[in-house]
Parts: C-alpha cells; structure tokens; sequence
C-alpha cells in the first residue's frame, strides 16, 4: 500500500542526484558528437563536406586575393550530425566533444570557423591546383606520388605518354 | 475610553506586526522556501536555497507591470491587495498555543469561515478582470473547488464545535476558537481525540486543497490553463499575489495547528513564550510537510470535475462521520 | 545597495519557453533541464511559468515557421521588460536543416532581438543551462543599467 512513501522516504535517504554542472565542469563521454573542428594543414578543399551537409553550414569561397579558398562552417548552422566528418577522406574535419558553445548574441556570426586554404602548385607548370599537403601525399598519392602533384593539364599529358609507352610498362605502374 | 484606545492599538499591532503581519509574512517565506527544498529533496534534487521566494519577490518588485487595455484596471489592481489584507487580518485572528489566544471576541469559527475565502474571492476577481479567457477559466474553476473544500471544512468545524460544546454535559456547541484551544489544554488535542479522526483528515486534505497543491492544482494548473487567474498579472502585482499565497499558507497551517494541537510545549510566562512559539512553528511544518509537501510530491493534478468529486465523495463523508459521532457522544 | 538588489534579483530567473515550430527536441531538452534530478534547473532560482506575463528569461526553440510568426511576436511582446531571450538550438538563428524552407521565416534575429544563443541539434540540458547562466548575465547587466538611468 501506498509505494509512494517508500520511494519518498527512499529518495530523501539517499540524497540528490543532481550533477553539481554549472559550479563544476560536467562530465562528457568522449565520444560525444560536440562541435567540429576543421584542421586547414590537411584540407584539400575536395568540397564533400558542403556538398554532405544537410543544414548548409559549411561553406567553400574564392577568397579575395585569388590566393586560395576561404572555407568557413557556421556553428549556429551545424546540426552535428558528423556527415562531413565521416566522408572527409583526408580527416582534415573531426567531431570533439567540446559542447561549450553557448554565445551572447554579438557573436552570431563570429561563432564560426574560418580558416583560408591557399592552393597548392602543379609540380610542373607552376598552376594553382588543390592544396597538396605531405600528409594526403603519404595516404592517397601512393599509387602515384609524381601524377598526383600536377595540374589536371599536366596530368593529361603524362598519362598520355604513359599510354604511348609499352604496355608492359603501363601494366606496372597501375598495379 | 483608553480601553477602547489600547484595544485598538492592541488589534493593529496584532495585524501590523505580531501575530500577523510581518511575523506572519517572515514565517509564510520561510515555510514556502521549506516547501520547496523538501520537495526538491523528495525528488531527489538539490533544490533552490531556502531564500528563494525572498529573491523571487524582489526580482518581481523589479519588473514592469502590464495592465491589459480590455482589463478592469481598477479591479485588476484591487484584487491582489483585498486578498493580502484579507489574509492579514485573518492571520491576525489565529491563536498560537501558549503565546497568543487570538483577539477577544473574534476569534470565532463563524469568522474565520467568512474571512478564509478571500484570497479565493482575489483570486476570482483577478481573473474575471482581467478579460482573458484563461483568467475566466481559472475563475471558474477556482470557484468550483471553493464550494467543493468548503464542504468539509464546514462540517469538521461543526464536529469539533459539537465536540468542544459537548463535552460540559450543556449539549451545546462552542465556535470560539479559545474555547477551542481551552478544551484541549484540558482534554488532551483533538488530534489524539478517535471521534476526531476523520475531521482531522479532513481538514488535512482541505490545506492542499485551498492552497491549489498536488491533487488539487486545478485552478494554477500552469500547463493547462498558465496559471489562470494569474495569468495577466506581472511585476509588483503578481509579488502581492505571491505575498498572498504565502500568508495564506500559514494561516491555514495554523488553523490546523489551532485545531488539531495547539496545546503549548511549556507553561506560559517568561522564556516559555519563545518556546512554546518555536513549538508551535514546528508543528506548521510538520503539518507543512504532510498536507502539502510529501502531498504534492506524490501526487499529480485530477480533473475540475474529479477535483470536485474528491471533496464530495471522500473528503465531506469523513467529516461528517466525526460530525455524527461527536453527535452521538455528547 | 541597489547594485546588491540587481544582483538578488537576478537570482530568480524565471523561465518561458516559446515553441516557434520546432521539432519538439530543443522542447524536450528544456523540459530535461526541470524535471531530471540530474539537471535540476531550480538550483539555480529558474522556474517554468505557463504565462509569459511572468517570464524572465524566454528560451525561443524553432526556426520560425510563418504560420507561428505572428502569435510568436504577439506572445513575445507579452513579456514584460527586462526581458532577455535565449534561442535554443541552431533553428531559430539559421534554420538549421530547415533552412529556405517554404514555410520557415529564419532568423528569427530580424524580428527578436536573441541575447543568446545555445547551438546544437539539440542543445545538451548542461549546454542549455550554461545558456541561462549567460542570459542572467545578461539580464543582470541590462537591470543594473536600468537602475542607474532611474537614480
């Protein structure tokens, strides 16, 4: 009868269960999805992570100069969901746990990330083409670490002379 | 003539400061604040601190007050304070076991019957002036769980009337609140009284029941109708209301005390007074603490209709039991 | 001794929240931070109010549909002053993932002015009361300001 008290009596022996949060830091597991976090030494500005995002928040501008590309993610647009983590194919956008985001309304849009990305240079021609950082030669130039530094133009080009080489020749480099 | 002057001075000391008034007001925020923290803990909360409804207040006296253009402004502004000094002067009126026995020749149950629904009438008339349709909702809903804990407060009076009158073999009743308190200085509280029993239960049930707690937050219920009557009210204003609720709360909890235990801890004179007056608000928070704290923490909000029905239905019968047998026994 | 009434005062924020067509999840999270033990909002003086006639702190979720826009407006000037407003989620600043909707009218920046602004999809309830312990901040200040214009 009456199982109320019991668990009354029950809930004062044992005291609150209250997190002491705003008077001492909370605790976050760390696989927990908080904010992004954009590293420009490792983007190739390949454009998945716009073109993944279902809130629109990340953005891939010319900058001013022609120098290279103003990439920005907008926090108040993000709804961490980790799509772009998830397909970034170089790691250069990570998910942390930092869930400390809450701002005063003058930092509406300051509360972004906005990194500029310059343009790598063909290794030939001097033109500008995607950024080719050391860290994306080592894990997605393998194959082929001299036609991965040029220019689409030059790359043409040197696979054409690959092509009017012997096959043999051709067979191993694609192996 | 300075009988008449002393009198006087007697009765707006009793309203202004003691046992009214500010004593009356001190001791409603701190048993609010109580009530609070132990419902947090109840629910396993740390809860706000025990000042809290004094904060509120003065966050509130900060605030704008916004009269609606269709409003009664002038009922809009009464309402709030009718109810507080209504409450006041009721509070004036309580008698507190072996520190005050209530001014002379008013102390009366006939009285009190009168004067205890005025914070429901501010209530009503805040909401009926202030033309919103969920200010009339609260009204009528307010007036509907008058009547319905008016009932069997009624009918616990007349038993502990008839039990009081009954017992010098006259046959009559006594509504004198002193004489009351008299009889049980005597005879032991009625509290301890088996004939009483159902009555006091009853009147347990009324607290939460005026004060709109628990089962019976029908009139405020936030969710349904945002707080009814309460609904325009804003700023200095709404603090009234709160000041209100506060002294309502220890005018009831005090009547309870009157009627149920009021016998002091130790004989009037001297340091007694201030412990009997401790005693005395230690047995408001007990009280607090059943009719309304662990009340409201386990229970949730019924129906207007099942609101009413509760008084009716359970609440009324048990006093009228206690009211037949205190009939029987005389 | 006003300076301490502003700061005394600010200890009782007393909270509304205004549903501007959100998907119900920021709602839930505010809703979170009062009835979980674990948050416990009230520790810090918060309380709900079902009228806006009451409200301190008003907490906006949702991006601002057109169908709400006008009782959202109508509600909000309900409020009494000060009155400091905290959007909840990412909705009612950008849209979120409701962004150029036909039906949603983000931001709701040009028509309340937001204080503050607590991002997530949804908010964590200790994001949300960081939130609020900003806006009390906020709302401090503005009654202090306040104070001293009337003096």
């Amino acid at each position: 009868m009456l199982p109320f008290l019991k668990i009354m009596l029950r809930n004062l022996v044992l005291g609150p269960s209250t997190d002491p949060f705003p008077f001492a830091p909370a605790k976050t597991h760390e696989n927990f999805r908080g904010c992004a976090v954009h590293d420009p030494e490792k983007c190739i500005l390949c454009g998945i992570c716009r073109h993944v995002c279902a809130a629109g928040a990340i953005q891939i501008r010319a900058s001013q100069d022609g120098s290279g590309m103003q990439y920005s993610l907008w926090h108040n647009s993000c709804v961490f969901c980790g799509m772009c983590a998830h397909y970034c194919p170089t790691g250069a956008l990570t998910m942390s746990n930092n869930w400390h985001l809450a701002h005063t309304g003058a930092e509406m849009f300051s509360n972004c990330i906005s990194n500029l990305i310059h343009f790598g240079e063909c290794a030939q021609c001097g033109a500008k083409i995607q950024p080719r950082p050391q860290a994306i030669i080592d894990t997605l130039g393998v194959r082929s670490p001299d036609r991965f530094l040029l220019c689409p133009k030059c790359k043409r080009q040197s696979i054409g002379r690959n092509v009017a080489q012997p096959r043999s020749i051709h067979r191993q480099e694609n192996l | 003539m300075t009988e008449i002057l002393t009198d006087s001075l007697q009765a707006v000391f009793a309203i202004l400061i003691f046992p009214g008034g500010l004593f009356v007001l001190a001791l409603g925020l701190f048993l609010k604040g109580v009530d609070r923290k132990v419902l947090a803990r109840l629910q396993r909360r740390v809860g706000p601190p025990l000042y809290q409804p004094v904060l509120d207040l003065i966050k509130l006296a900060t605030k704008e007050t916004l009269i609606p253009n269709t409003a009664n402004e002038g009922a809009f502004r009464l309402a709030p304070v009718l109810g507080l000094t209504g409450m006041l002067v009721t509070a004036a009126l309580m008698p507190i076991g072996g520190v005050w026995s209530g001014v002379s020749g008013l102390g009366d149950l006939l009285v009190l019957l009168y004067l205890l629904p005025i914070p429901a009438m501010g209530l009503m008339l805040a909401g009926g002036s202030s033309s919103s349709p969920y200010g009339a909702l609260g009204f009528s809903r307010e007036m509907c769980m008058m009547f319905a804990y008016e009932m069997p407060l009624i009918a616990s009076f007349l038993a502990v009337a008839v039990r009081v009158g009954g017992s010098d073999g006259t046959g009559g009743s006594l509504l004198s609140l002193p004489a009351i308190m008299d009889y049980q200085f005597q005879h032991g509280p009625l509290l301890f009284d088996p004939v009483m029993l159902p009555a006091a239960l009853a009147l347990i049930l009324f607290i939460p029941g005026t004060m709109g707690h628990g089962l019976f937050d029908i009139p405020e219920a936030e969710s349904e109708v945002l707080e009814g009557p309460l609904l325009e009210y804003s700023g200095p204003l709404l603090a009234v209301f709160h000041l209100m609720s506060a002294v309502k709360l220890v005018v009831v909890l005090e009547l309870g005390v009157a009627l149920l235990c009021p016998n002091p801890l130790v004989a009037t004179g001297g340091g007694g007074v201030l412990v009997n007056l401790l005693w005395h608000i230690c047995k408001c928070l007990v009280l607090l603490m059943v009719s309304v704290t662990c009340f409201r923490a386990a229970t949730g909000r019924l129906r207007l209709d099942q609101g009413f029905s509760f008084f009716v239905k359970y609440t009324s019968p048990l006093a009228l039991v206690s009211l037949g047998l205190a009939f029987l026994l005389r | 001794m006003l300076q301490l009434l502003c700061k005394l005062a600010s200890r009782s924020p007393w909270i509304y929240r205004i549903n501007a067509g959100s998907c119900n999840g920021c709602d839930v999270e505010m809703a979170t931070t009062a009835l979980i033990p674990r948050y416990d909002v009230e520790r810090l003086g918060c309380k709900y109010c079902g009228s806006p006639r009451h409200a301190d702190v008003v907490l906006i979720s949702g991006p601002l549909t057109l169908r709400v826009r006008d009782k959202v407006l109508r509600v909000y000037n309900e409020i009494p002053h000060p009155k400091v407003t905290v959007a909840v989620g990412v909705c009612p600043v950008s849209g979120g993932c409701f962004r150029d909707g036909y039906t949603v009218g983000a931001d709701i920046d040009h028509y309340i002015p937001l204080d503050v602004i607590v991002p997530g999809c949804p908010p964590r309830p200790q994001a949300i009361m960081e939130g609020i312990l900003k806006a009390v901040e906020v709302w401090r200040a503005r009654l202090e300001e306040s104070v001293c214009c009337h003096s």
